[in-house]
């Protein structure tokens, strides 16, 4: 499939943003996520904190993904990454 | 030896044919790879995206994404919709780990024939295990 424009990202299967840590907040206010007064990342609605992969909450400076598997936030060491990936079985 | 500045002069007039429009172009991953160079220049232009697609990467201009791309992007990501599409939305230092994590793992079971006689989760704990050791021995400043 050739890729020439937004269109065509949108109709990928699996597609990964790589983006700096300033881009990060732009694209989680696009996924209704905000951050709060101490750096934790928020639902826009609840306001409340969410959970990342490793069941903590977590704040945009530990954020090294967001899968968008049931919207898992993932912190940025591999260890919870490979737990993320056992979890849904692709290790 | 990629130099940095080739790099940066590669991406940045990609940048200046697409950016304000909804065009995607395909650049070499090595501007991916390179944090030295993908830095500076996503500093000084915070609209480029780079996107990873099945081994490509490809440069996009977000402020273009309109409100329809929002929703589609809000869909993908909403738990109760389980749509099965697979974006990952991920910190550029730490997509060079996974790539690097992916690639250790590919090679444990090139050099161990073993693998395919173990159930899941023995598999899984042997790969991190091989993993992990070789942080250990290279004194692996990634975790």
């Amino acid at each position: 499939m050739e890729i020439s424009n937004w269109d065509d990202i949108f109709n990928c299967d699996s597609v990964s943003f790589v983006l700096e840590k300033d881009q990060m907040e732009d694209f989680l206010k696009d996924l209704g996520n905000e951050i709060d007064e101490q750096g934790f990342i928020i639902d826009s609605k609840t306001k409340k904190r969410v959970i990342s992969q490793d069941e903590d909450e977590i704040k945009l400076k530990e954020l090294g993904c967001i899968s968008s598997a049931s919207k898992n936030f993932i912190k940025d060491n591999i260890a919870s990454y490979a737990e993320f990936l056992a979890q849904k079985r692709i290790l | 030896m990629i130099d940095t500045t080739s790099i940066i002069s590669a991406i940045k007039s990609i940048w200046d044919i697409i950016k304000g429009t909804r065009k995607v172009k395909k650049i070499d991953p090595n501007l991916l790879m390179n944090g030295e160079a993908r830095k500076d220049f996503m500093n000084n232009n915070p609209n480029a995206t780079l996107i990873y697609v099945q081994g490509d990467c490809y440069i996009g201009d977000k402020s273009q994404l309109n409100n329809d791309d929002k929703e589609k992007l809000k869909e993908v990501y909403n738990p109760i919709l389980k749509d099965k599409k697979e974006f990952d939305v991920v910190y550029s230092e730490f997509f060079n780990r996974i790539q690097d994590f992916k690639k250790e793992l590919v090679d444990n079971k090139r050099v161990n024939p073993f693998l395919k006689f173990l159930d899941y989760d023995l598999r899984t704990i042997l790969n991190l295990s091989i993993y992990a050791k070789k942080l250990f021995d290279n004194k692996g400043k990634h975790y």
